[in-house]
């Protein structure tokens, strides 16, 4: 599993690893998808942004931040997703279906991407990480 | 107890200076022997890592509701001097001004016949958990009314009445709220959101008052025993997630510019007089009142369906009080016997000013503000009142709530959601939810006792017991 839960009293902490940043930064978003939403999405609409960032952690807590603005605002569900990142910037190219309450809910509410404790490390040829989504 | 920290008086416990480094301060928490078990390391340097911020006055303080966050710890209280101290969304949280109000109504138990009607009612009438829409549809300029004017704004709308906006901390407004400072972004969350409950510890509970502690001051709140009361926990939703979310990213920008050295991200900050402490201010103050505006709304659908519901009148329902407990305030107080200028930050903590205080509404002015603590889903809730005493011992707060000992994760694994409907039934108290994860996450079993750590605040002093509550009825967000 590219993703699990840790404990954390209050919050969401996951821990999450990957082959390389760009994959680890996707399933950072899947692993935000999966607390806030159930059931499967279909890739009916797709969306696209970019974000930048002085180093990973800020990038990658830009990405989700933005991530989770559109899932928001949007009301969509997403379950593609593909993050390039070139030099300081990322780019995400997103696709999911609109959020359906039969469906999709029973999950979580996450309020926020938090940096607290968030560091990439590399561990036996991956990238991992521990981020916190503050419910 | 945890390594390093030391005890200080029967309740109080010190983290001293090197307990991390670059501590300015010490940092002190309170708790009893019942509560220290369920202390976690992580929370004890949460704290000390506040203890390193620059202008922080005398203590980082955590009430014993102390949990591990993120930046701050849950229950942490810190003031900073306004000319040479910073601010930090870090000591706030994303959901800014979360907070509860407490509502009375002329009913006593035996009128409530249609317990499940009421509720099923008010499930409909209050949007709850992810995805959940409002019907209101906001223009841009009534949004930037709800930002400006809070509560106010709510009631003129025809949300309510004249003394809802005096019984709410602050007028029910932030009068430094600064809409300039909320993104299109932040707005374009908090349009759809308005009048929502939203999901995780965020509730709406009918309640009875079961117990007068103090009978003066209950008589002054309008609280009876045997009286039916609502109670409503919320913040400020997406609005002031994405307005915090956007300030952080500039103020961990601002972490470099002005040179100051911090243990953890999630504490970024600038100095109070800053632009981008100004612009920060502005903003969660926006979203503060978009916060009292969303509660008063909340609080016009609940009047709506029990006049239909338990044939009362809208203006038979009245507002004890509203409490902000995610906040940061330029308050004054007494240091080194003078009147300082601070910016208190409360994370997870209660304002709790005491009798006299020009902040208290005037009918309340003799007994001191109303300090509304709820309990976990199925427990006790208290009404406490300020004192003099937590203006001298915690810049006039007091502790939010019962602080979790379990993880979400650990609650689901261990309790069945189904379960917990079940008990409760069986004691009466009937609970709605989107689904049986948000009852387990939530069950009594997850939090620490409410009554213990009301307890530890009132026989310190930083608040004192006037009623307490038990649930009838939860609706669950």
């Amino acid at each position: 599993m590219p993703y699990e839960e840790r404990e954390h009293t209050a919050d969401i902490l996951m821990h999450v690893s990957a082959p390389d940043v760009p994959t680890l930064f996707e399933e950072c978003g899947h692993a935000l998808m999966d607390v806030m939403y159930r059931g499967s999405a279909r890739s009916d609409c797709q969306y696209s942004f970019a974000v930048t960032g002085t180093d990973h952690e800020q990038l990658l807590q830009a990405f989700l931040s933005e991530l989770l603005c559109l899932t928001e605002t949007e009301n969509v569900v997403f379950s593609e997703i593909t993050v390039t990142i070139d030099d300081g910037s990322l780019t995400a190219c997103l696709a999911g279906e609109p959020f359906d309450r039969k469906i999709h809910a029973g999950g979580t509410e996450v309020k926020g991407i938090s940096f607290c404790g968030l560091a990439i490390s590399r561990q036996n040829d991956e990238y991992v990480l521990d981020i916190l989504f503050d419910v | 107890m945890i390594n390093g920290v030391k005890r200080t008086g029967d309740l109080e416990w010190e983290v001293p200076i090197g307990f991390v480094e670059g501590m300015r301060v010490p940092g002190r928490f309170f708790l009893s022997d019942n509560l220290t078990g369920t202390l976690e390391d992580g929370a004890v340097t949460q704290l000390a890592n506040v203890a390193t911020m620059p202008g922080i006055i005398r203590h980082s303080l955590a009430m014993p509701d102390i949990h591990w966050g993120y930046g701050f710890p849950i229950g942490g209280v810190a003031a900073f001097d306004y000319e040479t101290g910073v601010i930090s969304p870090g000591g706030v949280g994303f959901d800014i001004n979360c907070g509860v109000r407490l509502l009375t109504t002329p009913l006593t138990v035996k009128d409530i016949t249609k317990k499940k009607e009421i509720l099923d009612q008010l499930y409909d009438a209050v949007p709850v958990g992810v995805g959940a829409r409002s019907s209101l549809r906001l223009s841009p300029k009534q949004l930037d009314g709800m930002m400006t004017r809070g509560s106010a704004w709510a009631v003129e709308e025809g949300f309510g009445t004249e003394g809802d906006v005096t019984h709410c901390e602050e007028g029910g407004g932030m009068k430094e709220a600064d809409p300039s400072h909320v993104s299109q972004k932040a707005r374009s969350r908090g349009v759809p959101q308005s009048g929502t409950l939203g999901a995780g510890n965020h509730f709406l509970e009918i309640q009875v008052a079961s117990e007068i502690c103090d009978p003066e001051a209950a008589r002054a709140f309008g609280v009876e025993e045997g009286q039916v009361c609502i109670m409503v926990h919320c913040g400020s939703r997406g609005l002031g997630h994405q307005v915090c979310t956007d300030h952080l990213q500039t103020l961990e920008r601002a972490v470099e510019k002005y040179q100051i050295k911090l243990p953890d991200r999630q504490l970024a900050c600038a100095p109070l007089t800053s632009p981008e402490g100004k612009a920060y201010f502005g903003g969660m103050a926006a979203s503060a009142n978009y916060a009292w505006a969303n509660r008063q709304v909340i609080t016009h659908q609940i009047r709506n369906v029990l006049t239909k519901c338990c044939g009362i009148e809208y203006d038979d329902i009245r507002l004890v009080y509203d409490v902000a407990h995610n906040v940061a305030k330029i308050e004054e107080h007494e240091i080194d016997g003078r009147l300082t200028k601070v910016c208190v930050h409360r994370k997870g903590a209660t304002r709790a000013f005491g009798p006299g205080c020009p902040d208290v509404p005037h009918d309340y002015s003799k007994i001191g503000q109303p300090v509304i603590i709820p309990g976990s889903m199925g427990s006790s809730s208290y009404l406490l009142k300020g004192t003099a005493e937590a203006m001298t011992r915690t810049f006039g707060s007091t502790c939010h709530g019962a602080g979790r000992i379990l993880s979400r994760s650990q609650a689901k694994k261990t309790i069945k959601g189904s379960q917990v409907r079940e008990n409760l039934g069986r004691e009466g108290i009937m609970v709605k939810a989107p689904h049986d994860g948000a009852i387990a996450e939530e069950a009594p079993g997850a939090y620490k006792s409410s009554s213990e750590v009301v307890s530890v605040v009132d026989r310190l002093g930083i608040s004192r017991l006037v009623v307490r509550f038990e649930p009838l009825g939860v609706i669950k967000g």
